[in-house]
């Protein structure tokens, strides 16, 4: 029976409206809404006051749905300069692996080992004392082992060289990186290791020795290492 | 029979179910042909964000307020961009540019049908509902949520049951005759 005050008729209403009455009251509700006038404007009412209800909760939700949506999309003139600075980067990691592996692959290079006009200095060999023509001929000795691969006895050359006294220091440091490079080449890397640490760290260098093959050579140690 | 997009969006819209859902599937599948096209006519990105914003709000309304028909001449990209276009102009002529917004019109004018302006005259639900008392607006939200007036009377410390149904009756029809007067 629908109900006579107007709080109970209103839910009576909103329960119809829902589709949660028995079945023999909705047709009640749909028999007296016919012949009722003001009943049926009174379940207009509640329907229209409902929906505006429902549809400002939608409306609400569609708008925090948008604007959380657009706080997430990059402005353009950030999404261009993030794309440079991803190519920039992407370039800068791929030139810089590029590099790292080619000092691991690629030879150290050493001075001609035929004429290296650095270690004569121009000088002429016949103007030279004894001791110091000696001495240049095992520094060419080494140089010669080295050209046919032999690596321990040009080391053992080197060092002999290196180890000699009163030499120009020019000559000594000369047959301390060839001899780091024999030694290098002979897979001693420890003591090799420390040859270029000695010669990396001279700041008053009479014999300069590229940087990149010493980066060269120090890579390849810790590669082989 | 699985639904287009277009017609997840309305049904949805039109039931208030998933709309979080809807509205994500309308931006992601129109947001930046709007946004594209309104730039056409305006020339600040964020004017255009807010543009699109409101073409897509009035979209909405459109459908709550007398459905959508997607067998219609209109179809939901056709009526996006019409009224995106026309809010454009809406926003040129308060910012005074009409006569920018005249020369973009006879340059850009296009023959898709215009969309019905009832649902922009009328004030919207939301409008209407963010009219009424935030204490009605809290009642109503609970119930929307699916809350029963003894959960009600509880949260909002209303003294009887009988003043929860009373109140919430007495919030509806305000909101009807705000609505309405």
């Amino acid at each position: 029976m629908i109900p006579a005050d107007e709080l109970s008729r209103w839910e009576w209403i909103e329960d119809y409206l829902n589709g949660n009455l028995e079945e023999k009251e909705r047709k009640e509700t749909e028999l007296e809404a016919r012949n009722n006038p003001a009943f049926q404007s009174e379940i207009e009412e509640v329907r229209r006051a409902w929906k505006i209800a429902r549809d400002a909760q939608t409306e609400q939700v569609f708008r925090d749905t948008l604007t959380r949506l657009r706080s997430t999309e990059k402005p353009a003139a950030r999404r261009g300069i993030i794309r440079i600075l991803t190519v920039l980067g992407t370039a800068s990691v791929a030139a810089a692996i590029a590099f790292v592996f080619f000092l691991a692959t690629a030879p150290v290079r050493m001075p001609d080992p035929e004429y290296d006009m650095r270690v004569l200095r121009s000088r002429d060999p016949m103007l030279l004392g004894e001791k110091q023509r000696k001495t240049y001929e095992v520094f060419f000795s080494g140089q010669a082992r080295l050209t046919e691969g032999n690596y321990p006895a040009a080391a053992a050359l080197f060092r002999q060289v290196a180890a000699t006294p009163g030499l120009r220091p020019y000559f000594t440091e000369a047959a301390e990186w060839h001899l780091c490079y024999a030694l290098f080449k002979a897979g001693n890397w420890q003591e090799s290791e420390a040859l270029l640490q000695k010669i990396s760290q001279r700041t008053d260098a009479a014999y300069r020795t590229d940087p990149l093959e010493r980066w060269k050579m120090r890579v390849q140690i810790q590669w082989k290492k | 029979m699985a639904l287009t997009k277009d017609q997840f969006i309305i049904t949805s819209l039109t039931e208030n179910t998933d709309v979080e859902k809807a509205a994500q599937l309308l931006y992601d599948t129109y947001w930046k042909k709007l946004r594209s096209f309104i730039l056409g006519y305006v020339r600040s990105p964020s004017d255009a964000d807010d543009i699109a914003q409101e073409s897509m709000i009035r979209f909405l309304r459109k459908v709550q307020k007398s459905g959508f028909d997607l067998n219609g001449p209109a179809h939901v990209k056709t009526y996006l961009l019409t009224t995106g276009k026309n809010t454009a102009f809406e926003f040129m002529r308060d910012k005074k540019y009409a006569e920018r917004a005249e020369k973009a019109f006879s340059e850009k004018e296009t023959d898709t049908p215009e969309p019905d302006t009832d649902a922009d005259q009328e004030a919207s639900a939301w409008e209407t509902f963010s009219r009424l008392g935030a204490a009605c607006q809290r009642l109503i939200r609970l119930f929307l949520e699916g809350k029963k007036s003894p959960e009600v009377r509880e949260i909002l410390g209303i003294s009887s049951e009988e003043n929860v149904r009373a109140q919430k009756k007495r919030c509806l029809q305000k909101l009807d005759k705000l609505q309405h007067r």
